[in-house]
């Protein structure tokens, strides 16, 4: 089909206005994050201002918020270790054992992932408190292990179906064990799988808010919960511009992820309905 | 694949029936664990009249259920929800079509156009929900001078009643439609060419193909999309919690919110557990739905 001019024009225009509506939050975020109180409250809104590091120096240096930050490193680092070693064994299972309901079991694994976390955290929360698992790094970890496998282990599923069959039968016919094959020859193979599932389950475990806010305190509480200290709710009133530069630290990992290791991305967002 | 290996790969693997046990038991015994044992004893709980801090615990029967129906608060919230689901969903629908079909039609540099288009999805929930507060914020909103400056009077979003709720949808929208984007441009590339070849030395025009011809095609993925952005937004918490945490009075107060209102602030476990219930029952309804079209797609 040939394009008329106007065609080009209104394609462009569409795609200029696609474009702002995307990315203005995210560059108003990073504005309110370099600008001064009195600069973030002013009508009509100053696109020009002399930006100060004074938020970033707040945050970064004179708050504890590095600390949270830092659990949510180890909680996401952990919880992607137990994830991965369980989420592969299992999608391996799925994907090449002959076993009893193999679709039935496929899909209850993953309809766990489909509970309401609202449905959970009542009982939870009872069940944490009488176990004194509250606000501690097993409690939280052990949650976020639970709601990130049912996900992982049908990512590896279809990453395992996709490797032929032909290698691991080659080594099991030299005598190789099950076991050994599996170590030695699938995992390897499997390596682009790992990659996407260990991301996938990185940026959820960085990214996650429910569970943590109410099921972590003050001592192992991650970073997507800390930043409510900056929030009008907060204890230390309304710091718009702190609350700026503490969503830029937290959407930093998701977003750099993202843009550099893309096709590792698409699988886990789209329940592996569309391959990547 | 020759037939010798095939029986002797079959006989090993059913030799090895132990191993597949061992290899999924570990996540079956974690998610009995952290899922479903935690249900049933809530379950259990939303039967009974129990209180964080009080010590007596007392089976009520339905108590709790029938009180839920009568609940303002929860009808309240379940309206809203709805609102919520039917809104949301409905606009990042139409939204995602639009951008898929024009991303379709580029030439060139579709490829970091679509990088760009599916940044807000990989954005916390939260912070989502403290830049659109920011972008919001009453007296200073720079959405209000952009508005004021093509001539819209526009309200004080997030201050008041019902438009409250749109604000935090705009939010959810601007997060969400691109999934949307990305399933339908994923349902697009893997379309036949042929239907289009033949469309068009008929003289078909453009939007005769895509309301002929890719539409009808990408019904299944279309389908699986919505029910899945369906559940998820059934269930929205965190953007509304950060952005109006259920005010002006309760004109944002869904039902998760009602929840966790009454279970983790004011305590009331047991009351609370019912009504989680009842939305555990109507997400079951809707996976249900979603996990037959997903069947369908993955074929």
């Amino acid at each position: 089909m040939r394009k008329s001019a106007v065609n080009i024009v209104l394609m462009a225009f569409l795609l200029v206005i696609l474009i702002f509506i995307v990315l203005f939050p995210i560059y108003f975020t990073i504005q309110n994050s370099v600008k001064n109180l009195s600069d973030i409250f002013s009508f009509p809104p100053r696109f020009l201002f002399t930006p100060t590091l004074e938020n970033w120096r707040e945050v970064v240096l004179a708050s504890d918020f590095l600390k949270f930050y830092r659990n949510s490193l180890v909680i996401a680092v952990i919880t992607n270790a137990i994830v991965l070693f369980l989420a592969s064994m299992a999608g391996y299972a799925l994907a090449r054992f002959k076993v009893r309901k193999k679709e039935d079991i496929a899909f209850w694994i993953l309809s766990n992932s489909m509970m309401p976390p609202i449905a959970i955290i009542l009982p939870l929360y009872i069940l944490f408190s009488r176990m004194r698992l509250l606000d501690t790094f097993i409690g939280i970890i052990a949650v976020f292990t639970a709601f990130n496998l049912p996900f992982a282990v049908w990512l590896m599923r279809s990453f395992f179906e996709d490797l032929p069959v032909e290698l691991e039968e080659a080594a099991l016919v030299d005598g190789a064990s099950r076991i050994g094959v599996y170590f030695r020859v699938t995992l390897p193979l499997v390596k682009p799988g790992l990659v996407a599932c260990a991301i996938y389950t990185f940026v959820m475990c960085i990214n996650e808010f429910f569970f943590a806010f109410v099921l972590t305190g003050s001592r192992v509480k991650p970073a997507a919960v800390a930043i409510l200290n900056f929030l009008p709710t907060g204890v230390r009133g309304t710091l718009y511009g702190q609350a700026a530069v503490a969503s830029i630290l937290i959407m930093i990992p998701a977003l750099l992820l993202f843009i550099l290791l893309q096709k590792h991305f698409i699988r886990g967002m789209t329940f592996g309905a569309v391959k990547g | 694949m020759s037939k010798g290996t095939y029986t002797y790969f079959k006989r090993f693997a059913n030799s090895d029936k132990h191993l597949a046990y061992l290899f999924l038991l570990p996540t079956v015994v974690i998610l009995f664990a952290i899922a479903i044992f935690p249900l049933i004893f809530s379950l259990r709980t939303s039967f009974t009249n129990f209180t964080f801090g009080l010590p007596k615990v007392d089976f009520i029967g339905l108590k709790n259920f029938a009180k839920i129906f009568k609940d303002d608060y929860f009808w309240n919230g379940l309206r809203l929800t709805g609102i919520f689901v039917a809104g949301s969903t409905g606009v990042s629908l139409v939204f995602g079509c639009g951008v898929a079909l024009l991303l379709d039609r580029l030439t060139k540099g579709a490829g970091i156009i679509k990088t760009i288009v599916l940044l807000p999805m990989v954005i916390p929930s939260i912070v989502i929900g403290i830049m659109w507060l920011l972008l919001f914020m009453p007296d200073f909103s720079v959405i209000n001078y952009f508005l004021d400056l093509i001539g819209i009077n526009p309200p004080q979003w997030i201050l008041t009643p019902g438009w409250a709720l749109v604000s935090v949808m705009i939010a959810y929208i601007w997060q969400w439609t691109p999934f949307f984007v990305l399933m339908i441009s994923a349902g697009i590339a893997a379309l036949p060419v042929e239907p289009y070849e033949a469309a068009r030395v008929d003289g078909a025009s453009w939007l005769q193909m895509v309301r002929y011809i890719t539409i009808p095609l990408l019904r299944p993925i279309i389908l699986l999309t919505v029910v899945i952005r369906i559940m998820d937004s059934f269930r929205v918490f965190d953007q509304v919690f950060v952005m109006t945490a259920g005010g002006p009075g309760r004109s944002t107060q869904v039902l998760s919110l009602v929840v966790y209102l009454n279970g983790i602030r004011y305590r009331y476990l047991g009351y609370a557990s019912a009504m989680s219930w009842i939305m555990l029952i109507i997400i079951i309804l809707l996976a249900t739905l979603m996990i037959r079209l997903l069947r369908q797609v993955r074929v």
